[in-house]
C-alpha cells in the first residue's frame, strides 16, 4: 500500500514539474503568446527549464548546437530571464522603434554569454499579415564559437513584442537549420496562442 | 543564470572580504618576472586557475583587438608598473562596465566602459596604478591566506571561472564575477590608493587625476535611477571599492604632495574617438537614463565630439519617454545634425521622432537624409520600406 502511495505521489509530482518535451509536428503553442507550425518534431524547453531567457525555446540537437527562442514581451519586460529590475538592464518598452528593438536583442544577448553581437541585414517582413522585421546576427558565444542568428520581430496591436530568435554555431549548425527555421517563421500565428493554450 | 551566479559569487566574496579585512597576513611585494615554482602551493593553484580564465578570455570574442588603443593603454600600464610590465597581459574587454582589475597571474582587464569614462591619460594611469598595487603587493594572495578555510576561496574563484552553459570566465557575467574576486579589504584599498598615487606621479602623471576619476564615478553613481546602483554601483569599481567619499578626501590630501602635471584630454579623446559612438550606444541600452545623461554632459564639457554626444543624448531621451523627453530628443538629434561629426544615425533618430509625432513628410525626409549619409546602412532595406509607407500616407 505504501509503495502504491509513493508511486502515486511521485507521479503527481512529475506531472507538476515542467520538463523538456517533444514539440510534435503541427501547430505548436509555446510559452510565448503566438503559435508556430512545425514541419517536424522538435524538443521544447519550456520557460521553467530555460534559465537564460524569457519563455522557452525549441531545439533539434540541444541548446548548444541550435536554439529557436519563442518570446513575447509586454511593456517593461526583458529578454534576459533574471534581469534584476532594480539595476540597469535592457528591456522592451511599448512604442519602441525598430532601432530600439534591434538594440534590445543585441544588448540582451551580451548579458547571457554572447559577445560582440551585431545585427545584420535589417529588413521588413510581414508577420501574420502585420508589418514586422527580420535581421541576422553575428557574434561569438562565450566558449569562443562563432555564432550566427536570425531574428523575426513584430509588435502586435496591444504593443506586445513577439520574437522568434534562432541562434546556432556558424560552422555547420546554422546553415543546417536555416531554411527550416525560416519556414517556421513564416507560420507565426499571433492569434494562435489564445486558441490552443 | 549567469547574473544570478555572479550575484551569489559576489555575495559570498563580500563575506570573505570582511573576513580577510580582519587578517594581518602580509606577503609583501612580489618579485618581477617570477611565477610560483612549487605547483603544489595554493598560490600556484590560483595562478593556474587565472591562466585558464585568461585562455578562455582570449578566445571569447569580447577582447578589443584595436592595435592603437591597446598600445596606448599598454604604454600607460608599463609606465606605472616599470619592471613589472612584462608580467602584465592587457585585455581591453568590450562591455559597458566601469571596471578594471589585475589578476594574480598578470591578466590585466580594462573594460571599455571604464575607458569611456576617463578624460585623459593621467586618469587612465590612476586606474592602472591602483590596480597594479593590488597586483604587486600580492593582495589577492593575502586575502586568500587570511581566510581560515582556503578551500572556500578556491571554490569561489573556481565558481567565477567554471560556469554554466559550456563554462567560460569569458562571458561577461563570469568576468564580472572574477572582477569581484579581485575585491579587497579597506586596508588594501587604502594601500593601493597611497602607493598608486606615488607610482603614477613617479611615472610623470598628474596625481590629482586620481581624485577626478573617483569623483566622476561617484557623481555618476549618485545620478543613477536605480537604488541598487546608487548603493553598490552601476560602475562596478564601486562595488569592489568601499568607503569612496572618505577615500576621495584622503586622495585629495595626499595628491597635494605631488607636482601638478598638465594633462591632455584632447589627445585622450582622439584615442577613444573611433569607439565613442558605439560605447555610448552600449550605455544607452542599459537604460540608466539619468546616469548616462550625467556621463554625456561631463564628456560634452570638452566641447569635442558634440555631434556624437548630442546623438547619444537624443537616444537617451527617446528611450526614457518621460514628459518633455520627446521634444528634448528632437532638440538633441537636431543639434547633433548641426555638427560636422554628426553620425548618420542622428537623422534616423530625428525621423523616428517625427514619425511618432505623425509628421510623415518630415520623417520621410529625415530617413532619406539618413540613407544619403549611410547608403550601406545595415537597416537600409527596412528604412526604404518605411519611407515608401510614409510617402504613401502623405500623398
Amino acid at each position: 500500500m505504501k509503495k502504491l502511495i509513493a508511486m502515486a505521489l511521485t507521479g503527481a509530482l512529475a506531472a507538476c514539474v515542467a520538463m523538456p518535451s517533444v514539440a510534435p509536428a503541427g501547430q505548436f503553442a509555446s510559452d510565448a503568446d503566438f503559435t508556430v507550425t512545425l514541419a517536424e518534431d522538435w524538443s521544447y524547453w519550456p520557460a521553467a527549464q530555460n534559465t537564460a531567457t524569457t519563455d522557452g525555446y525549441l531545439t533539434q540537437d540541444g541548446f548548444i548546437l541550435n536554439r529557436v527562442h519563442l518570446i513575447s514581451l509586454k511593456d517593461g519586460e526583458s529578454i534576459i530571464k533574471y534581469a534584476p529590475k532594480d539595476a540597469p538592464r535592457p528591456y522592451y518598452s511599448k512604442g519602441a522603434s525598430e532601432t530600439e528593438i534591434v538594440d534590445l536583442v543585441t544588448a540582451s544577448l551580451l548579458n547571457i554569454g554572447y559577445n560582440t553581437m551585431e545585427a545584420t541585414d535589417i529588413r521588413p517582413a510581414t508577420v501574420d499579415g502585420q508589418d514586422g522585421m527580420r535581421f541576422g546576427l553575428t557574434g561569438k558565444w562565450d566558449n569562443g564559437a562563432n555564432v550566427s542568428g536570425d531574428v523575426m520581430a513584430v509588435v502586435d496591436g496591444e504593443d506586445k513584442l513577439h520574437l522568434v530568435m534562432f541562434l546556432a554555431p556558424s560552422l555547420h549548425y546554422y546553415g543546417a537549420l536555416e531554411a527550416r527555421v525560416d519556414q517556421m517563421m513564416q507560420t507565426v500565428d499571433l492569434s494562435g496562442a489564445a486558441a490552443t493554450s | 543564470m549567469q547574473i544570478s551566479l555572479a550575484c551569489k559569487v559576489g555575495a559570498l566574496l563580500s563575506a570573505l572580504v570582511l573576513t580577510a579585512a580582519c587578517a594581518s597576513t602580509d606577503y609583501g611585494q612580489r618579485d618581477a618576472g617570477v611565477r610560483p615554482d612549487d605547483q603544489s602551493t595554493t598560490e600556484a593553484s590560483l595562478w593556474y586557475q587565472m591562466d585558464e580564465a585568461e585562455r578562455k578570455l582570449r578566445t571569447s570574442g569580447s577582447v578589443l583587438e584595436d592595435e592603437e588603443i591597446n598600445a596606448f593603454v599598454r604604454e600607460a600600464m608599463c609606465r606605472v608598473s616599470g619592471e613589472y610590465c612584462g608580467d602584465l597581459n592587457l585585455y581591453i574587454v568590450s562591455a559597458p562596465t566601469a571596471n578594471a582589475f589585475m589578476a594574480p597571474n598578470g591578466m590585466s582587464v580594462v573594460y571599455t566602459g571604464m575607458l569611456l569614462r576617463l578624460e585623459d591619460e593621467s586618469q587612465l594611469a590612476a586606474v592602472l596604478s591602483h590596480e597594479f598595487v593590488h597586483f604587486m603587493e600580492n593582495h589577492s594572495l593575502e586575502m586568500r591566506a587570511a581566510l581560515s578555510n582556503a578551500r572556500v576561496y578556491g571554490a569561489v574563484i573556481g565558481s567565477a571561472i567554471g560556469i554554466v552553459g559550456g563554462g567560460s570566465l569569458a562571458s561577461l557575467g563570469d568576468l564580472a564575477a572574477a572582477g569581484q574576486a579581485m575585491s579587497f579589504s579597506r586596508d588594501r584599498e587604502t594601500e593601493a590608493d597611497f602607493l598608486g598615487l606615488r607610482y603614477m606621479a613617479e611615472a610623470g602623471y598628474n596625481a590629482d587625476s586620481s581624485v577626478a576619476v573617483w569623483q566622476n564615478l561617484l557623481s555618476e553613481k549618485e545620478a543613477s535611477e536605480f537604488e541598487k546602483s546608487r548603493n553598490a554601483g552601476k560602475t562596478q569599481f564601486f562595488s569592489t571599492h568601499p568607503g569612496i567619499e572618505e577615500r576621495i578626501s584622503e586622495l585629495d590630501l595626499q595628491s597635494a604632495a605631488y607636482d601638478v602635471v598638465e594633462t591632455d584630454p584632447v589627445s585622450y579623446r582622439a584615442i577613444i574617438r573611433p569607439y565613442l559612438q558605439s560605447w555610448l550606444e552600449a550605455e544607452v541600452t542599459l537604460r540608466d537614463h539619468s546616469a548616462t545623461l550625467q556621463l554625456i554632459d561631463r564628456l560634452s564639457a570638452l566641447e569635442l565630439d558634440l555631434g556624437v554626444l548630442d546623438y547619444a543624448r537624443g537616444r537617451v531621451y527617446a528611450l526614457r519617454e518621460e514628459e518633455g523627453d520627446q521634444d528634448a530628443a528632437l532638440d538633441a538629434f537636431a543639434s547633433s545634425t548641426g555638427h560636422v561629426d554628426a553620425p548618420a544615425e542622428a537623422w534616423r533618430g530625428l525621423a523616428e521622432i517625427y514619425r511618432e509625432q505623425g509628421q510623415g513628410g518630415k520623417a520621410a525626409d529625415a530617413f532619406e537624409r539618413y540613407l544619403e549619409k549611410k547608403p550601406d546602412a545595415r537597416d537600409a532595406a527596412l528604412v526604404q520600406r518605411i519611407i515608401e509607407n510614409l510617402r504613401g500616407e502623405v500623398s
